[in-house]
């Protein structure tokens, strides 16, 4: 399965209080990059990695983080390395 | 892949969720590029797990589903989707999907003790027949049943109920429903007359606080939970309080985290009631001109078998569900029994954390919505504590208005659209008739023009009754669809087993998977699921939703409905209606079931072409007809011009749902209230038109001790529920790997002080034992679960560890709904 691609973007959702302390420990995450946040707790992070299994276990793992207090997808692509065209979004 | 590609895909990864997230910088993304559009077909479709109802996007391509993902356009969800909503596109994939009906045969015959055959849907239904047939001129129509759910889509709760109640003319029939929505139903009749939900989940952005009570939104409704989260974050005045029998993940986003002695729910809330009056804080103009107060009758019992000491003992079993009225001060008096001293000892709770509960419900300047799903409706007294619910809500005239609700939440997509509104129950008819009230049959026998006299006044048996009749051999032949009966029923190995072993049964599964339920039955037969057919769903909020069929099911698998009405044909009005109906209404003679309850010129009045184009129809194929849309038609007219108006067929599947009341072309997200709801009268401000006088009713009823404790043998509360990654039984996520991987296995979560009392340390092997079975399973004192000492909770999606041998048939005596949140077991050590 190493020829293929996932990348998935989710809203994490932490208190303000210990926002920053949750981005560190998103960022330690394996294929885990924090973008974007706002001042309530809003995260937005995507996780890379070559399986759906890799996504789900991290997103499980962001799931029981202390002070996570939801985390939920947006968004999923999967592209196979061979191909340089488009493949679908959201497959699995 | 080169960098390029990656940046690209992460940009609009980054930027969707921004837009989702409503986030600054955020562009409206356009998700699929130009050459994944030609070959993916995308369309909506509700989820097809719990009630929140949320919409997602389906891809399909090469004829399968190869993707799912939220849907912006949704109200309810806004584009997110949760872990089970991710793997949606997974769950008609298992590896073991069923595909053609399996008979037990021996010798080329069925036999009981034979072995799974595969036989054609002919021989299927040739058996089936033959043993209802010998059931029904054996015991009458007593002697079949059926077992369905809140899964049904509308349509196939409609033709299930109308086959059974007009058809073999028996009330025998139940949704799963009545394990998981029967006590709001109950809590909803009694107190307002009408079933379901006032507010509409555009109640979370309005709401000031918000009380869970026993709702484990944070895993059970992950979208709503989401919802409620961002609005505490958003505005840091807003308060959660979370009280629950044992810690869980809501606790890291409340404010008042409250855990409680499991039952002691009742005396709090009479509390709260207590402390409004008390501090003068009800809303006596709103009481005065909306609301009656009664008394509940008391000492009714746990619906358990009437030779069971606990039900010789209960003085009032038999008219459970009655009430006389009282007057405001007697009610006043009533509550002033539950001092905040008595209820701290009852509940656990300090004095503190009952006052600054009750300070949220008697503030008049905050909006509370209270959230409820399984802690509340599970429960022996449930019906009892949904309208002591509505009582504190009502007292303060907290109510119908934005972000002041009560609001029960729902466990399955059609809990509310199926099992409810169409009204599967056994005592239920179609817009909350019932049938033993003769005006109601009257109406029902109108509109599905049949003749008066065919619809039995007497209910039929409610569910766990299901068990105990097919054990006494009392039912004899037994459907179930669209649910793993077997997994979730109480006690299962004193009462369900034996039944469905029974060699004077006959019992018949429709399912995808295999489930154990399959496993312990004499027929299975194949099922079409959810976007392999045409449906709708009806969720928590009053929110009816359409879709499509998108995918062709595999092999010879067929949708409930298509099941359904192929086997009426196998009936003729002779063989199952009494001479003297017939002699009086000739016209039905020598005609078979599907004649008169499917060909009956409303269900087939609709041609194939209505079909939107570019969409294929299994079911309209087959039978020649727009059955769907007929069948959704002919019900709809239950309902229109009575509070419960439906849209037209056509609109829903062009729009992401609409909350009924629809009344000219306009959804409902309010009801009850002027302005809001077009069935309140001008000058009423609030009108409770459930009842004849308009008025909603406060209800005095008191603490009452559960149907079994923990003692000293029997020392620890079980607690059973569900887990973020399974949705009920695990029939469907247990086959997608991802999900299974994450959460395998069940285990017993347990204080770390009582596994140390008992000799035991995380992921030790464990009996968990009752009076009535055991399981053994692991221990785990860590993670998203932390019960007090004193109480152990087991999640029932497993069917290695099948922690339904454990529980009690206990149920609420008016809800008939059991109680899988409370029974006695110890834990010991293999």
């Amino acid at each position: 399965m190493s020829s293929e691609y996932h990348i998935a973007s989710f809203i994490v959702l932490t208190r303000p209080e210990v926002l920053q302390a949750v981005c560190d420990c998103l960022r330690s995450l394996p294929g885990t990059e924090v973008h974007q946040h706002d001042n309530n707790g809003k995260i937005i992070i995507t996780i890379e990695g070559d399986t759906t299994a890799h996504i789900s276990q991290i997103t499980q793992a962001i799931g029981l983080l202390d002070g996570v207090l939801a985390c939920n997808m947006v968004f999923h692509q999967c592209d196979n390395e061979a191909s340089a065209e488009d493949e679908a979004i959201h497959e699995h | 892949m080169n960098t390029d590609r990656r940046t690209f895909l992460k940009t609009q990864a980054v930027a969707t969720a921004a837009a989702a997230a409503g986030m600054a910088g955020a562009q409206a993304s356009n998700l699929v590029s130009d050459r994944s559009k030609t070959e993916l077909q995308w369309n909506k479709a509700p989820c097809r797990f719990c009630g929140t109802g949320c919409s997602v996007n389906v891809a399909t391509k090469n004829g399968r589903v190869v993707a799912t993902h939220g849907d912006i356009l949704s109200e309810v969800n806004r584009g997110l989707s949760c872990v089970k909503g991710y793997f949606l596109s997974k769950i008609m994939y298992g590896n073991d999907r069923l595909t053609q009906p399996l008979l037990r045969m021996k010798n080329g015959q069925f036999d009981k003790n034979g072995d799974f055959t595969p036989v054609s849907w002919q021989q299927a239904f040739d058996i089936m027949a033959q043993k209802f047939k010998e059931s029904l001129k054996a015991k009458g129509p007593s002697g079949i049943g059926m077992f369905g759910s809140g899964q049904w889509t509308v349509w196939e709760g409609y033709a299930a109920s109308k086959l059974f109640k007009a058809g073999f003319r028996s009330n025998n029939i139940e949704p799963n429903a009545r394990h998981c929505m029967a006590s709001a139903v109950a809590g909803f009749m009694r107190t307002f007359g009408i079933d379901e939900p006032m507010g509409c989940y555009d109640d979370i952005e309005n709401a000031d606080a918000f009380v869970l009570w026993g709702a484990n939104m944070a895993e059970m409704h992950p979208i709503l939970w989401t919802r409620v989260t961002d609005r505490r974050l958003s505005n840091p005045h807003v308060k959660v309080a979370v009280l629950t029998t044992y810690e869980h993940r809501c606790f890291e986003l409340a404010d008042m985290p409250i855990v409680f002695t499991p039952h002691s729910d009742l005396a709090i809330l009479n509390y709260i009631a207590h402390y409004i009056i008390s501090n003068k804080k009800v809303n006596t103009d709103f009481i005065d001109k909306h609301t009656n107060f009664r008394r509940g009758v008391v000492d009714i019992g746990y619906g358990l078998r009437p030779e069971h000491p606990l039900e010789k003992a209960a003085k009032n079993a038999a008219t459970a569900n009655d009430s006389t009225p009282m007057t405001f001060d007697e009610f006043a008096k009533f509550v002033s029994d539950y001092t905040a001293e008595k209820v701290s000892k009852l509940s656990g709770m300090s004095v503190k954390q009952l006052q600054d509960l009750a300070e949220l419900y008697a503030d008049p300047n905050i909006k509370v919505t209270s959230f409820w799903t399984m802690g509340v409706n599970q429960h022996t007294r449930g019906v009892w504590v949904n309208n002591l619910i509505y009582n504190i809500h009502l007292l303060t005239g907290k109510i119908a208005t934005p972000g002041n609700s009560p609001f029960s939440l729902t466990g399955q997509p059609s809990a509310c659209g199926t099992a409810r509104e169409v009204g599967t129950f056994c005592h239920r008819l179609p817009a909350d008739m019932v049938v033993n009230n003769p005006e109601h049959r009257k109406i029902t026998e109108t509109l599905w023009n049949i003749p008066a006299g065919t619809i039995v006044e007497k209910p039929g048996f409610h569910a766990v009754e299901h068990n105990r009749k097919l054990k006494d051999g009392v039912i004899n032949a037994y459907w179930i669809q669209v649910n793993n009966n077997l997994q979730a029923a109480p006690n299962l190995n004193e009462e369900t087993l034996p039944g469905y072993r029974n060699p004077a049964n006959f019992i018949v599964v429709s399912d995808a998977y295999p489930t154990v339920t399959c496993q312990a039955a004499d027929l299975i037969l194949p099922t079409a699921m959810w976007v392999e057919k045409e449906g709708a769903y009806g969720n928590a909020e009053r929110r009816t939703q359409f879709w499509h069929q998108l995918v062709e099911a595999p092999g010879e698998a067929k949708s409930d409905l298509w099941q359904l009405v192929e086997f009426s044909k196998r009936f003729s009005t002779e063989e199952v209606w009494p001479a003297e109906l017939l002699d009086a209404n000739p016209a039905f003679k020598g005609k078979t079931l599907y004649d008169v309850l499917f060909a009956n010129g409303v269900v087939n009045k609709f041609p194939i072409t209505d079909i939107e184009a570019g969409f294929k129809n299994h079911e309209a194929e087959a039978f020649g007809f727009y059955i769907q849309k007929g069948l959704f038609e002919e019900y709809a007219a239950f309902g229109r011009g009575h509070a419960h108006d439906l849209a037209s067929f056509d609109t829903y599947h062009q729009s992401r749902g609409l909350r009924w009341p629809v009344v000219d072309g306009k959804e409902t997200r309010w009801r009850f209230r002027e302005g809001s709801d077009p069935y309140v009268k001008p000058g009423k401000g609030f009108e409770f038109y459930g009842k004849p006088d308009g008025r909603a009713v406060i209800f005095a009823l008191p603490y009452e001790p559960p149907a079994e404790s923990p003692d000293a043998e029997f020392d620890m509360w079980l607690c059973t529920g569900r887990v973020l990654e399974h949705w009920h039984s695990g029939s469907m996520t247990q086959r997608v790997p991802e999900l299974y991987k994450s959460f395998p296995d069940a285990v017993v979560y347990m204080h770390p002080d009582d596994a140390e009392k008992r000799g035991v340390r995380r992921g030790d092997e464990v009996r968990v034992i009752s009076r009535r079975g055991e399981i053994r399973t692991r221990v785990e004192t860590r993670g998203r679960n932390k019960p007090p000492v004193g109480l152990v909770y087991v999640p029932w999606f497993d069917a290695s560890q099948l922690i339904n041998k454990v529980t009690l048939d206990a149920i609420d005596p008016i809800s008939k709904q059991t109680d899988y949140k409370k029974c006695a077991v110890k834990v010991v050590k293999v």
